[in-house]
């Protein structure tokens, strides 16, 4: 099933890109909308985000959601939808464009056709608004955020995430999970387009599965953490680089299906197609990465 | 607060504010009253009368009285007590205090018992009759208490009111100028219209509106919407409905509970203290503050999250800072500049070395490149494909073993020497441009050395540039993958090309140059490409020339009149 993050990301991006800078700070508005627990036992989370900054972090205060926003009314509107079903809930929340044409359906992900710099994100200071996006760290919960041309900054460590998908465009995002998921992710996925991926802590998500897809750009991705079960990873690059920082104690096996990929995995022993760690047969924990790339450089390091 | 919004004006403000006429404020004032005289009676015996009478600036009287196990106030039962229950000794305790007390200071005890009432919990004994005695209190005391009402927040008289709907609307603290209302609903209304959805229509149910400092204690409810319009409300009780706030600040205290949402559209929420219950939404939207001026004080990266990043790269962690990165990325520049000079210096002394001895091959093979290009390219390819199969025929005949390190080795230094004929043809073209710079006119040479070394330097140049990239960081990857993918692409093309020329020059033994322009003459079939290198000079160029100073034919230096120089010219030493 396609993702219906694809196209909603689309849109808010196309929005962030397409929408007139604003004229003055008058339009700035502070948007908060937060809710406590209660009985919600299990919670749905969709966060849709086009430019800007944007942090996500356990909450500290009793709220099963705590989001605040500071956008630009000329350019955007926030948006957000709450459905209750028994003790399971769903909230959803995007920045769309005030402009009607914008906003229209037929704007695509694969229709982006932006002139935009990273850099001029980091030079307009607080032009392009920003969020703070806050979950209850005891309540389970299925996140799935949509970044368009953002930095983002995500603390996840600490929440309990059942399952976790990011979808970036042209951002910079840096993922860490600095303390243990509370409940174990069945799946992690992370999507990347032309951006610079930073993940820290991965062993501490708790994965089953983990995907990543990425694009064009730099990736980083750090397994370090409290490893409690064996996981796979299938991890997908364009052009760019890629650096995979292992613990010693896991033992991994890469199995690489790409002739194109310059590999340096220092300490693996080559079988057939595949590297594995010396530890293989004796390890308690076990990580199988099957690694695809067009074109690039893959470091592999164990600490 | 002097002025007060009687009740029947309040009644028809309201009316106004539902949309069914408008009335003039002026006549909606009446002063505020005091007590001007009181009455204390206390029978003996716990079971005896204990009452109290008072007269109002404004001429009223009211009696409140305890007998007989009921509660009665101006003739009617508002309850029942316990003879020797906490209620009547605690009311029997505040006559026997007050009795003879100035009117201010009975005004004090009054607002401190009516408190000390409302604040009752409900399951505990008569609590219904104090409570029901302090809303007698409190409606007594009304204009007395909004004299107080800037004091500090306490559970205060109430203006209620009957809406032409039927239902009952009520503002507090009491008094209240008309059209400062209507103003400060219209500004509640507009800004919830922000929030869109329900929030909007949440000002038609309104069952109290607070517009100075007021309490609502534990036990209270609310039966519908509060809007608070400003002042500061202290809510320990019960809202049966959204909470709206316009302007002041909203405390909730120890066991505040709202059924709806919480709307913000302007002045403070302070969720403090413990068991608070808000079963809807906190909603906030107002204008940001100080955006012009001074950013929000945090950033992304100056929020707790990227702090506690930064530091853990104090403390050793792997993650980079912007010096860190920024250091990084220069050395990965500098890395991938020293492997294109390492290239330069090895393919350009493989080059010069074939100019040394095979200058005349080397330029027929980039003659043929740069002429014969699709040709070139297609024998390239063809052979390239064929390559592997041809492998395969010399691995299989065991007989061919031999050749196979030699077919394998030749064929990369075919390739090699292809790419390096492609060099000589481009920086042969760079050489034999005019151009509208000064400086480019004067570093161009026109020798076989030189075009071999300027032609490295432009083939090699994308690769530069792509190390170059490196220093934008992660921020020019996409540029710099492009860069470095169109490089590896063009390097292939340009490789196979030039093996492709080697193929069909047989090393440069034979020229398959074609003058199509002079070859109209030719209109038979069958010649051989042989036949047709008609370019100028190229009868020269048979010999294994060296190269000599670059000298024209007509002894000068360097590349001059409007034609580029030829061959012969050029190079024969």
């Amino acid at each position: 099933m396609r993702s219906p993050l694809l196209p909603a990301l689309a849109l808010a991006v196309a929005a962030s890109i397409f929408a007139p800078a604003p004229a003055s700070a008058q339009g700035w508005r502070d948007f908060r909308v937060a809710r406590q627990a209660g009985d919600i036992e299990s919670l749905d989370v969709e966060l849709l985000y086009g430019a800007g900054r944007l942090s996500v972090e356990p909450s500290g205060a009793p709220f099963l959601y705590d989001a605040r926003v500071r956008y630009d009314t000329e350019r955007f509107q926030p948006v957000r939808a709450w459905e209750v079903d028994g003790g399971h809930g769903r909230f959803r929340l995007a920045l769309t464009s005030v402009d009607d044409e914008t906003s229209s359906a037929t704007v695509r992900l694969e229709d982006w056709d932006v002139d935009f710099d990273l850099e001029d994100l980091r030079d307009s200071g607080n032009e392009l608004g920003e969020l703070e996006f806050e979950l209850h760290p005891r309540i389970p919960t299925r996140l799935r955020l949509g970044i368009g041309a953002a930095r983002s900054r995500l603390e996840l460590g600490g929440l309990s995430l059942s399952s976790l998908e990011i979808l970036t465009g042209a951002s910079e995002t840096d993922l860490a999970f600095s303390e243990p998921n509370r409940v174990s992710m069945s799946e992690l996925v992370l999507k990347a387009g032309a951006a610079d991926f930073e993940a820290e802590g991965l062993g501490n998500a708790r994965f089953e599965r983990l995907e990543f897809k990425g694009a064009i750009g730099d990736v980083s991705l750090d397994f370090s953490g409290e490893w409690t079960r064996d996981a796979t990873a299938n991890i997908t690059m364009g052009v760019g680089e890629l650096a995979i920082r292992i613990p010693e104690e896991i033992a991994v096996r890469i199995v690489r299906s790409s002739l194109l990929i310059k590999l340096d995995a220092p300490g693996f022993e080559r079988v057939d197609r595949s590297y594995v760690t010396p530890n293989w047969d004796t390890a308690e924990i076990h990580l199988e990465i099957e690694l695809e790339a067009a074109f690039g450089t893959v470091e592999v390091e164990r600490f | 607060m002097k002025s007060t919004l009687s009740r029947g004006a309040a009644a028809i403000g309201v009316a106004a504010l539902l949309g069914t006429s408008v009335v003039s404020t002026t006549d909606a004032v009446a002063q505020a009253t005091r007590i001007e005289e009181s009455a204390v009676t206390l029978s003996s015996g716990s079971d005896g009368r204990a009452e109290l009478w008072v007269r109002l600036e404004d001429g009223s009287e009211h009696r409140l009285a305890f007998a007989d196990g009921s509660i009665v106030v101006d003739g009617g039962a508002v309850g029942t007590y316990e003879p020797s229950g906490e209620l009547v000794a605690e009311w029997r305790e505040f006559l026997r205090e007050h009795a003879g007390a100035e009117a201010a200071e009975l005004e004090e005890g009054l607002v401190d018992l009516s408190e000390r009432l409302g604040a009752r919990d409900a399951d505990e004994e008569d609590a219904e009759s104090w409570r029901s005695l302090g809303r007698k209190l409190l409606e007594i005391l009304r204009d007395v208490l909004e004299d107080d009402a800037e004091a500090t927040a306490q559970t205060g008289p109430r203006s209620t009111i009957s809406a032409p709907d039927g239902s009952r609307l009520t503002i507090a603290p009491g008094g209240v100028q008309l059209d400062e209302l209507l103003g400060q609903l219209d500004r509640l209304r507009g800004a919830l219209e922000q929030l869109g959805g329900a929030a909007a229509r949440s000002t038609d149910n309104l069952a109290l509106i607070v517009h100075d400092d007021f309490a609502i204690g534990g036990g209270e409810a609310v039966d519908g919407n509060l809007a608070l319009l400003g002042g500061e409300l202290d809510l320990a009780g019960e809202v049966r409905g959204n909470v709206l706030i316009l302007d002041g600040e909203l405390l909730l205290d120890d066991g505040a509970r709202i059924e709806g949402d919480v709307l913000q559209v302007g002045g403070d929420l302070s969720l403090d203290g413990e068991s608070i219950t808000i079963v809807g939404e906190i909603v906030s939207d107002f204008p940001a503050t100080g955006v012009a001026e001074a950013p929000r004080a945090e950033r992304a990266d100056e929020t707790p999250v990227a702090r506690e990043r930064a530091d853990r790269v104090t403390r050793g962690s792997t993650r980079r800072g912007p010096v860190a990165r920024f250091a990084r990325n220069l050395g990965r520049a500098g890395e991938g500049l020293m492997g294109a000079l390492t290239f330069f210096v090895t393919l350009g002394a493989i080059g010069l070395l074939l100019v040394y001895f095979a200058q005349s091959r080397l330029e027929t093979v980039a003659d043929t490149v740069r002429h014969e290009f699709a040709r070139s390219f297609a024998m390239g390819l063809a052979a390239e494909v064929l390559f592997f199969p041809a492998l395969i025929v010399l691995c299989v005949l065991v007989i061919t073993w031999p050749i196979v390190p030699f077919f394998v080795f030749g064929t990369g230094l075919a390739l090699v020497a292809g790419y390096l004929a492609v060099a000589h043809g481009a920086g042969e073209m760079f050489a034999r441009r005019r151009y509208r710079y000064e400086w480019l006119e004067r570093i161009r040479r026109s020798n076989s050395y030189y075009y071999m070394l300027s032609g490295l330097v432009l083939l090699l140049l994308p690769f530069a540039a792509t190390a170059v990239l490196w220093i934008l960081g992660g921020t020019a990857g996409f540029v710099r993958g492009i860069v470095a993918f169109l490089a590896a692409v063009g390097t292939w093309i340009l490789m196979t090309a030039g093996f492709g020329s080697l193929l069909l020059t047989r090393a440069g033994s034979r020229s398959v140059v074609v003058d199509w322009s002079d070859a109209g003459s030719h209109t038979g079939a069958g010649f051989a490409v042989d036949d047709f290198d008609v370019r100028p000079g190229a009868g020269g160029s048979s010999g294994d020339d060296h190269p000599g100073d670059a000298t024209t034919s007509d002894g000068s230096t360097g590349p001059e009149g409007e034609g580029p120089p030829s061959r012969g010219e050029d190079d024969d030493a």
